[in-house]
């Protein structure tokens, strides 16, 4: 048995050396890490491909921007595509990866960078990426939570505020937890305060406009204000986002013989997004109500559209230089913003200058006469209908009828397929889309009436 | 049940014996070597004994004179007249008989049990069985010959699984044990000829030493040693395959006539229409292009017509089978040098393989193996093995359904004309315009099937070298420490090269062309040249293992015991690179920009030269304590107990967290070794009873969400960017199955019934399944693995051997394998979704309890509709044809058909050998019943959008009174993936999956050099094969295979052969 002893103690002796927590601490994966620095943080936040071009593409795809023919309508395969045409109750979202998912992808990259950047301690030496990073996160969750408030809610209305339906407000990376609704209030204030707070942290200039920066923010809080119909708002942060970014592009230098004449990132742009793959239909076939009314010295009819050989016309005029349409911030969408919030004010001048400074750079050389107004409701007219012409396909639309509709507008679209007319009148429920099933069945929050 | 073996063990230590006159001995074999387990008995008296690990024997005996019987299924047998005055200890020497009963010893990797003394559940196959079944994957040869075994040809469950003890999660493999560890490398550079045995381990006791790699089951591989004293051995074989070309028309294709009608309806309707003024020119099929000319004008009605009639006799699978397949060969050449003397032994095995596949890749396998071993002195043992393999594998012929017209199968294509020259297939852009497009600057962009495979090169090769060195000390009184150690380097390279004229390069080069028209100069920004893509991966692997064993017999005790400590690395790296403007001749590449995006000539999309450099490194490691004992008592009961502990580097886990216990223990009894055991007919009865619980643990989860760069920068900003490649899951538990094992072992009626039956009960909690995921939390994806559910099994493994005759000159064997399984889920975690989500073909655990783990879902299917051929299934018990309604929520999961299991319950295999002389023949059949699948039918939609018809649609309704003939939904336009969703999912479409399948027949003749004395061998061994014959039965009535119901099965293989002993 001494035999036996000995083995023993070397058997001990074996387990002993093996001091294997430091053998057991080597990386699985030399690629992967658990994120814990700034950098770590800030790669998330640079996926474009999920941050930022992966928009969701269905408010439209709801909108009065394009039509099918019978003809491709039967040609087309795509039931949920079909059934956003014609805001149908269901399906709308039977696939995955679907705009709800998109949506909401980019807030948890988000809300991972702020739970990291929670554990790493600010400290002069890297205040700045820390900024950066914190306020592209909180810039990013509020930018997307507002996207899908106008998709998934109703317009906003500040006397039943409180009690309607908002969006799940996610704020946890805990995938575990169950989603609930936020009120339209709660959603709103949450977006606002993550604006505001990112626009107080962000860079004034990006490293690029893939990048959040302060102009971006002020953007986008314009948009919400004006989604709320609150034009003093909306006024002040699109004249900030105007006072540090103004450039407009001149189309007269644009070369229409392009396949896409618009180049992205080009100067007018203050942040880029895009949106995710769109049924070619939407750019495909434009609403030609919309293509007439262009004058034909508007150089947008002819670098916004091109024929598609039977009559129809496509959109090839995206920011994003691909058919990929463009759904960031631009100095032309605040300048409209402003004009609006002018005119609505009372103050036609002021409307009139944005509105004809935007223009000017819209027209053949020498062909543009500037607009006048005989009455701030007569340059109101004029703005929104400029804010429809040159907002194209930059998911604007689905909100603008929406809050327009607000202030009784009376906008109704109305679709035609099998000889049978489809409509959708002011306020319906059915501007709330639908809640993918899924979703409904696994949270059990509510569905949103049809 | 098992209370009668409880209270038989408790009795155990009161069966004292009275005895009179004793014989003591020991039994040695001509060698020296001690033999365990030699049955010893008396001509006259009563009672039995078995020698013990040192071949030390008593007896009680009580007559003058009488005859002492020692018997060994690998000796043969010794009578000894004895009598009282006899000089102790007796000296017993056996000679090496033939082996009758292989099966003796099991390997589990740490150690070699006696089958007798072991209390776990194995099913080992022997090398003459593994060789029944020829080709040159060596797990494929233990299809139909080891129980509980089953084969899945379904791509998204595991290939192989053992008693079903595997999710279907992460890890799908069985863990390979090649000798003593893990096998990392790909499993085909093993040779079969190398293989001694593979020894399957079932149940919890077998499989627990292994601990959580065993989840789907653990196979150990056994390589051929050489032998103490043994004389200089040289063998060598050959064979020779030729499998039939696959018969493309297994599959049900649609009827080309019926497709061109289709494509003309359709064009009628306007359906080409967005596509042919598509600025992408994506290219449309030749039918469609004959009917734009003819409403262009440029070509006559009669001509078009006539052109397309001329298409409607074309299939396809002519096209592939004429031009592309082949008859698929297969050489295998080995030689073996064996031998050995007192102190050393020795093995070196050459392997050539040459394959030619079905399509011409040609692809081969060197293997070389030397084992050695040596007793340095009394105490020391040092054995080393080296094992070295190198396949290549080239590429060969385009496969059915790779020419397509934008990524669709063209049931009309031709390749060639009348004349036999190669003709030109549309295969991503309209010829019309890449004709034109380039003014005759750009490259020429047209595909033809029949050159462009000579211009693509596809070559892999895998060199594995892995080495092996152990000593063994023995202390004496059977005590041995043994050390381990093993190092594994397997490095694969794959070059596939797209020279200059394949339509790969070309089509790259003119894609990123910038041609400008005013002066015809064109700017290649791909470099012109072909492309070389390269692939490189390395996997460095160490295993480090001390044990510690104690093999020690005393009076009527005997114990194996074993205890170890093993440390394992596995770390694998990997590259690709993509070159342009390459020129294999020359070696030479040009510098191309992967970081700028450069206009599509076609589209004017900007994007990125794909292809930039992207680097892998992963590293596995892994800490374990084991130990496995077993207590053998006067040869008749035996306790067995084992436990292990593994820690393993997975990300986020503490070191402490990262141990996990998993136990076994088990207890046998050898009845018939018992005195009161006179059952002449059975000689050899031994009853077994194991329990024990094994875990799986997926190391693709983890307690943190890891995040990671991604190669290069990101498109746009040149910035470094990364994603999340792991959600923290720190809900996700182990799954744990507990499992009980009673087995039978037995022999009668003079060997020529032997078998063994085992019964085991099974339960698993923490199933992980895939749970739908509110994707509201971002993460995209909507599956996620939970732990979903709990579930009960239980099952039998039967094994017959039995020789029903044996003359002189004739014997016939038959060899049964039959298991029956089955389980069901007993608690679901999660609230149920809607019923479609489970709609997969049985991949994820049923959310149903009752229902098996693994079941085909289906809708309720109401028939046909009279008036319009639509599907109909049962909206809240109303018969509908709302697809939303039917396939959306409205439709919960207790609305759905559970069809049945998805995996095999019933399961076996019977070989029929019929030996005359020297002559024998065997001949094997397998059957698998008592489960579902899914077949396939027509998909309108997928018919439209992807050009993927089936024969169905020949019998879809058509008009009234079809429903009572067909379930086939009626063609209508516009088409709706709702309804053909519904369809597919039906229950119309579920069958029975049972069959019977005449798996091979195997004929051979031996003669050794005593029958022949010209024969230049001292053996030799003549066989001829024939596999994959076919179905002799199936249930379902639609001629399908249901192990591939979707591809052609693999066509009959036949085999020649020759193995020789000089």
């Amino acid at each position: 048995m001494k035999y036996a002893k000995n083995f023993a103690a070397l058997l001990l002796a074996l387990l002993a050396f093996g001091s294997c927590k430091k053998f057991l601490d080597a990386k699985p994966d030399r690629s992967l890490t658990i994120p814990k620095t700034i950098y770590d943080v800030q790669i998330l936040l640079d996926n474009n491909e999920r941050m930022n071009t992966n928009c969701p593409w269905m408010g439209e795809g709801s909108a009065d921007g394009y039509y099918y023919t019978q003809t491709d309508w039967n040609a087309a395969t795509n039931q949920s595509n079909k059934n956003a045409y014609l805001w149908g109750p269901e399906l709308m979202f039977s696939s995955f990866p679907n705009d709800w998912s998109c949506s909401y992808d980019p807030i948890y990259f988000s809300n991972i960078a702020l739970e990291t950047l929670d554990g790493i301690e600010r400290t002069n030496n890297n205040a700045l990426a820390w900024d950066n990073a914190k306020g592209s996160a909180l810039f990013y969750r509020a930018k997307h939570w507002f996207t899908t408030a106008t998709l998934w809610a109703k317009a906003w209305d500040s006397q039943s505020a409180a009690i309607d339906l908002g969006i799940p407000l996610r704020t946890s990376s805990d995938f575990n937890k169950v989603s609930v609704r936020s009120t339209m209030q709660q959603t709103y204030d949450q977006v606002i305060a993550d604006a505001k707070q990112a626009a107080a942290m962000l860079p004034a200039s990006p490293l690029h406009v893939m990048r959040p920066s302060v102009p971006a923010a002020y953007a986008l809080l314009a948009r919400v204000y004006l989604s709320m119909r609150a034009y003093d708002s909306a006024a002040k942060y699109a004249d900030l986002c105007l006072q540090q970014r103004s450039t407009l592009l001149d189309f007269t230098t644009l070369n229409a013989a392009s396949t896409y004449p618009i180049a992205a990132f080009n100067a007018e742009v203050i942040m880029h997004f895009a949106m995710r793959g769109v049924p070619a239909v939407v750019r495909g076939k434009i609403d030609t109500l919309l293509y007439n009314s262009y004058a034909s010295n508007d150089l947008r009819k002819t670098i916004y559209y091109k024929a598609n050989g039977d009559g129809s016309y496509q959109f090839r005029g995206s920011y994003a230089g691909t058919a990929f349409n463009f759904t960031g911030f631009a100095v032309d969408e605040m300048l409209l913003t402003r004009a609006e919030c002018a005119a609505r004010k009372g103050n036609t001048a002021a409307a009139l200058s944005d509105l004809n400074t935007l223009l000017a750079k819209r027209w053949k050389a020498g062909t543009f006469v500037f607009y006048t107004a005989t009455s701030p409701e007569d340059a109101l007219d004029k703005v929104l209908i400029e804010r429809r012409k040159e907002l194209v396909l930059r998911d604007t639309r689905w909100m603008d009828i929406k809050r327009l509709n607000m202030e009784s507008a009376n906008i109704t679209i109305k679709r035609v397929l099998d000889n049978q007319a489809y409509l959708l009148p002011p306020k319906d429920n059915r501007y709330a889309l639908p809640i993918p099933e899924t979703v409904i069945n696994l949270s059990g929050i509510q569905q949103n009436p049809r | 049940m098992y209370m009668k073996y409880l209270i038989l063990l408790m009795l155990l230590p009161f069966a004292s014996l009275a005895q009179d006159n004793i014989l003591k001995g020991t039994v040695t074999h001509t060698g020296g070597n001690a033999i365990a387990d030699a049955t010893i008995s008396l001509k006259h008296g009563k009672g039995k004994t078995f020698s013990n690990a040192s071949g030390i024997f008593s007896i009680a005996f009580n007559r003058a004179h009488d005859t002492l019987v020692v018997s060994h299924v690998n000796y043969i047998t010794v009578n000894l007249p004895i009598d009282i005055g006899m000089k102790m200890p007796l000296s017993i020497v056996m000679q090496q008989g033939q082996a009758q009963l292989e099966e003796v010893t099991v390997h589990t990797g740490f150690q070699s049990v006696a089958r007798e003394r072991s209390t776990g559940s194995f099913a080992k196959v022997d090398n003459p069985t593994l060789n029944l079944q020829q080709g040159s994957n060596l797990l494929d040869r233990l299809e139909g010959v080891a129980t509980g075994v089953v084969f899945d040809r379904n791509p998204n469950r595991p290939a192989i699984t053992v008693r079903g003890l595997s999710t279907i999660i992460g890890f799908k493999d069985p863990l390979v044990i090649l000798d003593n560890f893990p096998y990392e490398g790909d499993i085909n550079n093993i040779n079969p000829n190398d293989v001694e045995s593979i020894t399957v381990l079932k149940d919890a006791a077998a499989a627990s030493v292994w601990g959580t790699r065993a989840g789907n089951g653990v196979i150990v591989v056994t390589t051929k040693k050489g032998a103490y004293n043994q004389p200089l051995k040289l063998s060598f074989g050959t064979n020779m395959s030729i499998g039939q070309k696959p018969d493309l028309f297994y599959l049900p294709e649609m009827a080309t006539t019926d497709f061109i009608d289709l494509e003309q309806f359709l064009f009628g309707k306007g359906f080409y229409s967005s596509q042919e003024t598509s600025t992408g020119k994506p290219a449309l099929s030749p039918v469609v292009e004959l009917l734009i000319k003819q409403r262009n004008g440029a070509l006559s009605a009669a001509d078009a017509t006539a052109q397309i009639n001329s298409l409607r006799n074309n299939d396809v699978r002519n096209e592939y089978l004429n031009h592309f397949y082949q008859p698929a060969t297969r050489q295998q050449y080995n030689w073996n040098i064996r031998g050995g003397n007192a102190s050393g032994n020795y093995l070196l095995s050459f392997g050539y393989d040459r394959n030619v596949s079905n399509l011409d890749a040609a692809s081969n396998r060197y293997t070389i193996r030397s084992a050695n071993s040596a007793r340095l002195t009394k105490q020391l043992t040092l054995s080393t093995n080296l094992f070295y393999a190198r396949t290549g594998s080239g590429s060969g012929k385009p496969s059915y359904g790779s020419v397509t017209v934008l990524g669709k199968n063209v049931p009309y294509l031709r390749f060639a004309d009348g004349q036999g020259n190669p003709l030109s297939v549309d295969r991503s852009y309209r010829s019309g315009y890449t004709d034109t497009a380039g003014a005759g600057k750009l490259l020429d962009w047209k595909y033809y099937p029949l050159e462009d495979y000579k211009h693509v090169t596809n070559d892999g090769t895998i060199q594995d070298l892995l080495a092996d060195i152990g000593l063994n000390w023995n202390l004496g009184k059977g005590l041995s420490f043994d050390m381990k150690y093993r190092y594994e380097n397997q490095q694969s390279v794959t070059k596939s090269i797209s020279d200059v004229e394949s339509y790969a390069a070309r089509d790259m080069v003119n894609r990123y062309s910038q041609l400008n028209r005013s002066t015809g100069v064109v700017k290649y920004i791909v470099p012109l040249g072909g492309i070389l893509r390269n692939s490189s991966a390395e996997l460095k692997s160490w295993n480090a293992r001390a044990q510690l064993n104690w093999n020690r017999s005393w009076q009527q005790h005997s114990i194996a015991a074993i205890a170890g400590y093993e440390v394992r690395e596995a770390n694998s790296t990997g590259s690709n690179y993509t070159v342009y403007g390459y020129n294999d001749e020359l070696a030479s590449a040009a510098s191309t920009d992967f970081v700028n995006s450069y206009p599509n000539f076609v589209t004017g999309a900007n994007a990125q030269i794909p292809g930039s450099p992207t680097y892998s490194d992963k590293t596995a490691r892994y800490v374990s304590v084991y130990s496995n004992i077993a207590y053998t008592y006067l040869g008749r009961y035996t306790l067995s107990a084992s436990g292990r502990r593994d820690a393993s580097n997975m990300f986020g886990v503490n070191t402490n967290e990262k141990w996990n216990p998993l136990w076994s223990a088990g207890t046998g009894w050898n009845i018939s070794k018992e005195q009161f055991y006179h059952t002449s007919w059975l000689p050899v009865l031994k009853a077994r009873v194991t329990y024990g619980v094994s875990g799986n643990v997926d190391n693709t989860k983890s307690a943190v969400s890891t995040v990671g760069t991604y190669a290069g920068a990101a498109p746009f900003t040149n910035l470094p960017y990364g994603n999340v490649f792991q959600n923290a899951n720190p809900e996700l538990r182990w799954e744990k199955a507990y499992m009980w094992n009673f087995g039978l072992d037995f022999e009668a009626f003079h060997q020529r019934l032997t078998g063994s039956i085992d019964y085991y009960r099974k339960k698993g909690t923490d199933l992980f399944g895939t749970a739908p995921l509110d994707y509201t939390a971002g993460l995209m994806t909507y599956f996620l693995t939970k732990n979903v559910a709990t579930m009960k099994g239980n099952g039998w493994d039967i094994e017959l051997n039995i020789q029903s005759l044996q003359t002189k000159d004739w014997s016939l064997q038959h060899v049964l394998l039959s298991s029956f399984n089955t389980n069901k889920v007993t608690d679901y975690y999660l609230t149920s979704a809607q019923g479609s989500s489970y709609i997969n073909g049985g991949t994820s655990v049923s959310p149903l309890p009752g229902q098996p783990v693994y079941s085909i879902v289906a809708y309720q299917w109401a028939g046909l509709n009279p008036t319009n051929g639509d599907p109909q299934g049962y909206v809240g018990g109303t018969v509908s044809s709302n697809y939303t309604d039917l396939t959306g929520a409205k439709t919960g999961i207790s609305d759905m058909v559970f069809a049945g299991s998805a995996t095999p319950t019933v399961f076996g295999s019977l070989r029929n050998t019929v030996s005359y002389r020297n002559i024998s023949l065997s001949f094997q059949t397998s059957w698998k019943a008592g489960y579902r699948f899914r077949r396939s039918s027509i998909s309108y939609s997928n018919l439209l959008n992807n050009y993927i018809g089936h024969s169905d649609y020949a019998a879809r309704w058509q008009k009234p009174g079809d429903e009572l003939l067909t379930d086939v939904p009626s063609f209508v336009y516009p088409v709706s993936s709702a309804r053909d969703g519904f369809y597919g999912a039906s229950e119309a479409l579920v069958e029975n999956a049972s069959h019977i399948r005449l798996q091979f027949i195997n004929f051979s003749l031996s003669v050794k050099r005593k029958q022949w004395r010209q024969m230049p061998f001292q053996s030799m061994n003549l066989f001829l094969n024939a596999a994959n014959l076919g179905l002799l039965w199936k249930a379902n009535s639609h001629g399908l295979d249901p192990d591939y119901p979707d591809t052609p099965p693999p066509p009959k293989t036949f085999t020649i052969g020759i193995n020789v002993e000089l």
